[in-house]
């Protein structure tokens, strides 16, 4: 259960994209030496900004596009500089701490095929310490090498690469990948896939009917959830950590990196099955059954790691034990 | 009446935390004069302290056993196509941001509401008064009935969240992207048949925790994703 106040903080940063764009609200006047706009073929109207300014390295750089991809850049300087082509309005705001790019759902272009959306892009380069606030409609999300992040899309893909602080990463129908980050993770997707891998920190990870694939995960707090997809993971184990995996239907399949910890494991299974090939120890008043039944086992010494592995109809596999004394 | 987009942004994003008193002295400040001078977000907060009163106002959910029928019956209720979704009623037109706002505040509302029953133990769970002044029940059945009446007022609050949500999103399907409302309807089936999976395992085995903790997943799923398309943006 997420704490419900973090969540209308979201949904107000969401909600934002669509009422702004659609009723057009006041907003001051875009400086014309950064917006170019001109006719490129026959009546498409085609809006571009090329600019760069200084926001300092705490500043934040928010991003709303609707078709067209995002791709931004973290790199060593104080300044932002972007570069973005659209078919629809491009609104611009800057100041000292926060640079504000809002592509508008109006589009600019006379011409029938108002899905060519292939030249619209959004491409930033931005300290690597500022804030990113990024949110797509349809166009898929790249991000490299920046701090503290949370990008939305509905039907995009995301990547993020490289966040030396914490992401927040939600999408619709979009995968959602997220490589090396250094301070945690929050993923959700409805249909997507999540693969996180090489992540630091707490990780919540959540899904409809997307599989969560979690690899190399170094934490104490995992937290995963699917309705119909699988979970995976693996990554080494804190003595005094948290690891929870819940799916309705899919498999729950965990590997213990240093399967030589101790462990204490909660798995149930409604009507699957339990398949380990871990030396596990059953605890007195368990049922003794390893097929869809209930069951409290302890690796190594027990105590330890606290690991709950929970599906209704799913297998819950897990491997990767050592016996204490293996190398 | 002034509007500002930076300040209202930063306001609907402190907007909870000010209400809660969670703000520094300084944000407190910076949000005491925002609110002063912007009509639009002090009318939300208005609408959102009311909300917040009424909601405080409900009783701690505890129905009883005849109930259960009807939220099952409820929650199992197929889907409406969309193609014979009900049009929304039309109301007087109001500015959309205020609106959107309101939306956010009624949902944010409503999570509470939905967190605080789910999360925070009821009172009557607590074995220690249950079992001094009700010496003939053991503490074993105790625990067991009031468990399942804190379920029960869960699964009323989740049901009465989701049909909240989904009011709301039946008047937001006609202006999303078709694809993504294919989607989410694949999805909410998905969902429902794991509710109903749940359900029939939890009749068969009302004293599973493992089937009570995965009918309050999924129905938290439900939630989560109704709350999700509530917010999502319009296609252009």
């Amino acid at each position: 259960m997420h704490a419900p106040w973090r969540l209308t903080a979201l949904a107000c940063l969401v909600i934002a994209l669509p009422v702004e764009a659609q009723h057009g609200m006041p907003r001051p006047p875009t400086p014309p030496r950064h917006y170019d706009r001109h006719n490129d073929r026959d009546n498409d109207v085609e809006s571009r900004i090329d600019t760069t300014v200084n926001i300092g390295r705490s500043g934040t750089v928010d991003l709303q596009s609707f078709s067209g991809d995002i791709k931004v850049t973290g790199w060593d300087g104080d300044q932002v500089k972007i570069h973005a082509t659209s078919h629809s309005r491009l609104n611009f705001e800057s100041s000292s701490s926060r640079v504000s790019l809002v592509e508008s759902p109006e589009h600019n272009s006379d011409s029938e095929d108002d899905d060519d959306d292939s030249n619209s892009r959004i491409e930033v380069s931005m300290p690597k310490s500022a804030r990113l606030l990024v949110r797509s409609l349809s166009g898929d999300i790249t991000l490299r090498d920046v701090a503290d992040v949370e990008a939305h899309s509905v039907s995009g893909d995301l990547d993020v690469t490289n966040i030396a602080s914490h992401a927040v990463i939600e999408t619709i129908s979009g995968n959602a990948t997220v490589i090396h980050v250094s301070a945690g993770v929050h993923v959700n997707t409805v249909s997507g896939d999540i693969h996180a891998k090489q992540i630091t920190g707490e990780v919540a990870a959540q899904s409809v009917s997307g599989d969560v694939v979690l690899d190399d995960i170094t934490s104490s707090f995992v937290r995963s959830e699917t309705v119909s997809g699988e979970v995976h993971f693996s990554g080494p184990v804190d003595p005094k950590g948290r690891y929870e995996f819940h799916s309705h239907s899919g498999d729950v399949d965990v590997n213990i990196a240093n399967g030589g910890a101790d462990a204490t494991l909660d798995v149930e299974t409604y009507s699957g099955d339990l398949d380990t090939s871990c030396a596990i120890t059953m605890q007195p008043g368990d049922n003794g059954s390893r097929r869809g039944k209930r069951g409290t086992f302890t690796i190594g010494h027990g105590g330890g790691a606290h690991f709950i592995l929970k599906t209704f109809s799913g297998d819950v596999r897990i491997t990767g034990c050592r016996s204490h004394g293996d190398k | 009446m002034t509007y500002d987009k930076h300040h209202c942004d930063l306001m609907c994003e402190r907007l909870a935390a000010y209400l809660e008193g969670d703000l520094t002295p300084a944000d407190q400040a910076t949000a005491e004069r925002h609110l002063a001078e912007c009509a639009i977000c002090a009318e939300v907060l208005a609408e959102l302290r009311v909300i917040a009163a009424e909601a405080a106002t409900l009783p701690l959910l505890a129905p009883s056993r005849d109930l259960w029928s009807e939220i099952e019956a409820r929650i199992s209720t197929p889907l409406v196509s969309l193609g014979s979704a009900p049009t929304a009623v039309r109301r007087a037109p109001r500015r959309p941001l205020h609106f959107a706002m309101a939306a956010a505040a009624l949902i944010a509302v409503s999570a509470g509401t939905t967190y605080l029953v789910v999360t925070r133990p009821n009172p009557a769970s607590t074995p220690v008064v249950n079992v001094a002044q009700q010496p003939a029940v053991p503490p074993a059945t105790a625990l067991l009935v009031s468990r399942s009446k804190r379920e029960i007022s869960a699964a009323r609050v989740y049901d009465s969240e989701i049909m909240m949500l989904d009011s709301v999103v039946q008047t937001r399907r006609g202006s999303l992207d078709p694809k993504t409302v294919a989607i989410i309807e694949q999805n909410l089936k998905i969902i429902n048949k794991a509710i109903i999976e749940s359900r029939a395992a939890l009749a068969k085995d009302p004293r599973s925790p493992l089937l009570s903790n995965q009918l309050d997943n999924v129905l938290g799923s439900k939630v989560e994703l109704l709350r999700t398309i509530a917010f999502l943006p319009t296609q252009s």
